[in-house]
């Protein structure tokens, strides 16, 4: 119902919007232009404030996990706490090691931001309601993990750019953790792709619909997928318990040890970008995206973009929760575990997967 | 001034340039790793073709033989990658040399 | 000329004067950790070529496995190295007279070759055909049809190549695994000297 309303009115919006253009002489190649430009900006808006958001929470959880409040002080129950923050780093001095390569000093942390928040593009966001329609017509997941897997070559360029042991130890830590948890990562999706038949994100959600039961947490074909996805997932986001990289006890603060004020923050918000998007994957793949619980009930008057927010959401608290309770793996366990437990675990899945699509369980894989 | 549209030629001609940029990189780079950089240029010189072959030489249905090959193009050039490094690696280790103008050993 | 040639011809020419630029640093450049993010920017300006050629599957493995493996890899392989290259073509500056001629000439052999040879082009080719949605469908599909040799081949070779990579890389334990690290963490203390 409310996707309807939300879809009609964007639906007049837009008609409004190619009239004028028609009225005024644009030619529609500028109106896609513009169209991409307003996707563009939705995009940096809607990330900005899902870190502000997500920072905010993390504080909070740590704080509820730790028996203390958490930031208080500014605005009610702290909640401009955040945005302040944002401020002072926006105005602290940016300082470049002597020796440091200032080129790739400067160009890791923006090419690690803007990476990650690429890979919102192919998001959909509710029922028909892509950013880029065109690249997700086939390749929506693969170019997402293509993205994230880019990003890493931020954190490489500033780790050696900084020209410090610790930058350099982490980068390296964090390109052998990330490039054997994408192995993990890709067998995961693998499954949902085949069962879904398609890399499209939203073929993928629109496999899901119909009821609750059809959400791919509920198919118990793919719960060995499902472990994997959460375990690499986390690996992905460089969080606790792997958080090696960054490992504050061992290394400083690995790979942005070098770095303040604007570009520390473009390592920050890039990393929170990313924690965001691997959560939306995530609900895309599992927990049925942007659809409701309860098609045909009262839940369908909540919109889809608000679901699938909830869903992503409650993916990040859950990690935060596991990052204040858990312990560190140390770097040997994590590439073990890495290459010996989860990709035979991914195979595993790929079978149990592909054998239950071919005994007709999946839906259009075949 | 009006350009012709963008067809086969242009990219050919893009592809012809990138080979010649990867040749150049093998003939003079002395640092191992970068004779290594100009063949991945070349490789990818060629996979530009066979693409473009696919897209402007093929009737209207799709025919995406090219593209299948340059998919197996990208899985050579990762092995030769690995294994190139590997040996780059294992080389340094025991002369601590990249640079190929002093790998003279077995020159006679 | 309507907006949308026009539009194609700006994309075109904008990603292939990236592409190109990019690959001349990859010569050109002295250091070769920068020659390595040359490399990166060329090979992300040919996924976009691939974009622009609907070939979006490809650009979609280009960016994995070329920008997101292959130069990853190299680039981890020069921090293992740790040295300092010397200055890119200007040390070999006997290579480069021989080199470059060469290049030149090779250039202007193909150049021509391509331009004067008569392409047979088929009605409808260049035209992004409306089922382009199932371009990986088709793929996987000749993949595993008319290429399903060429296939396995390439998975028995890349096996080949990751065992072989593995054992040439591999330390020597038997022999001086003690000096090995020993140099290795001096090297890491003292690394990344600039």
């Amino acid at each position: 119902m409310a996707n309807t309303v939300v879809k009609t009115i964007l639906d007049v919006i837009r008609v409004w919007a190619e009239n004028l253009a028609r009225h005024w002489g644009i030619p529609p190649v500028f109106v896609s232009i513009l169209a991409w430009i307003a996707a563009f900006v939705f995009v940096i808006v809607l990330v900005l404030l899902m870190v502000l958001l997500a920072v905010y929470l993390e504080r909070k959880v740590s704080g509820y996990i730790q028996s203390r409040l958490g930031p208080m002080r500014v605005g009610p129950i702290g909640l401009f706490q955040t945005p302040m923050d944002a401020l002072k780093i926006l105005t602290k001095e940016d300082i470049v090691p002597r020796d440091a390569d200032k080129i790739m000093h400067t160009i890791g942390p923006v090419f690690f931001f803007v990476v990650a928040v690429a890979g919102y593009v192919v998001i959909p966001w509710d029922r028909g309601a892509i950013a880029a329609r065109v690249v997700d017509l086939n390749i929506g997941v693969l170019l997402v993990m293509a993205l994230s897997s880019l990003g890493l070559l931020g954190i490489m360029v500033g780790g050696w750019g900084s020209n410090n042991k610790w930058s350099l130890l982490g980068a390296m830590r964090a390109v052998a953790q990330m490039i054997s948890y994408e192995v993990a990562l890709l067998l995961a999706i693998v499954c949902v792709v085949m069962q879904a038949g398609s890399l499209s994100l939203a073929a993928i959600t629109a496999d899901q619909g119909g009821s609750l039961l059809q959400w791919n947490i509920l198919r118990w074909w793919m719960w060995p997928a499902l472990l994997l996805y959460v375990i690499a997932s986390a690996a992905e986001s460089k969080r606790i318990p792997f958080d090696i990289p960054e490992a504050e006890s061992e290394l400083v603060s690995g790979y942005h040890t070098e770095y303040s004020g604007m570009k520390f923050g473009f390592f920050f918000l890039g990393e929170y970008a990313h924690l965001f998007v691997i959560a939306l994957i995530g609900t895309i793949l599992f927990l049925g995206g942007w659809q409701s619980p309860l098609p045909g009930s009262i839940a369908d008057f909540v919109p889809g973009f608000i679901w699938l927010m909830a869903k992503a959401l409650a993916i990040i608290i859950i990690t935060m929760w596991v990052r204040w309770t858990l312990p560190r793996l140390r770097v040997d366990q994590l590439m073990q575990f890495a290459w010996k437990g989860l990709v035979p675990l991914g195979f595993v899945a790929i079978l149990v997967t592909g054998l239950a699509v071919a005994l007709g369980l999946g839906g259009g894989g075949i | 001034m009006i350009l012709p549209p963008v067809g086969l030629l242009h990219y050919l001609i893009l592809s012809v340039c990138l080979f010649c940029f990867g040749l150049l990189a093998v003939i003079t780079r002395r640092h191992a790793i970068g004779i290594l950089l100009g063949i991945e240029l070349m490789l990818n010189s060629a996979n530009i073709n066979l693409v473009a072959f696919s897209h402007f030489l093929s009737p209207p249905h799709p025919v995406l033989d090219g593209q299948v090959f340059a998919l197996m193009v990208i899985a050579l050039a990762a092995c030769e990658a690995a294994v190139g490094l590997a040996i780059i690696l294992r080389f340094y280790r025991q002369t601590t040399v990249t640079d190929v103008a002093d790998a003279k050993l077995l020159k006679w | 000329m309507t907006w949308a040639d026009w539009f194609d011809q700006l994309a075109f020419f904008v990603v292939a004067g990236i592409t190109i630029v990019a690959a001349a640093g990859v010569v050109f450049v002295p250091r070769i950790i920068h020659a390595c993010l040359c490399l990166l920017v060329a090979l992300i300006g040919i996924a976009g070529l691939y974009g622009l050629m609907a070939a979006h599957l490809l650009l979609a493995i280009q960016l994995l496995v070329y920008a997101g493996g292959i130069a990853v890899l190299i680039l981890f392989a020069i921090m293992l190295l740790h040295r300092r290259s010397d200055g890119g073509i200007l040390g070999g500056t006997r290579n480069l007279i021989i080199g470059l001629p060469a290049t030149v000439i090779v250039w202007f052999v193909v150049a021509a070759a391509v331009i004067f040879s008569k392409w047979h082009y088929l009605p409808g080719g260049g035209t992004v055909s409306p089922q382009a949605d199932s371009n990986v469908r088709i793929i996987g599909e000749l993949l595993l049809s008319r290429h399903l040799l060429a296939f396995e081949l390439v998975s028995v070779v890349m096996l080949m190549a990751l065992v072989g990579a593995i054992i040439i890389a591999r330390e020597d334990r038997s022999t001086d695994s003690g000096q090995q690290v020993a140099g290795q963490q001096t090297g890491e203390s003292g690394g990344n000297a600039q």
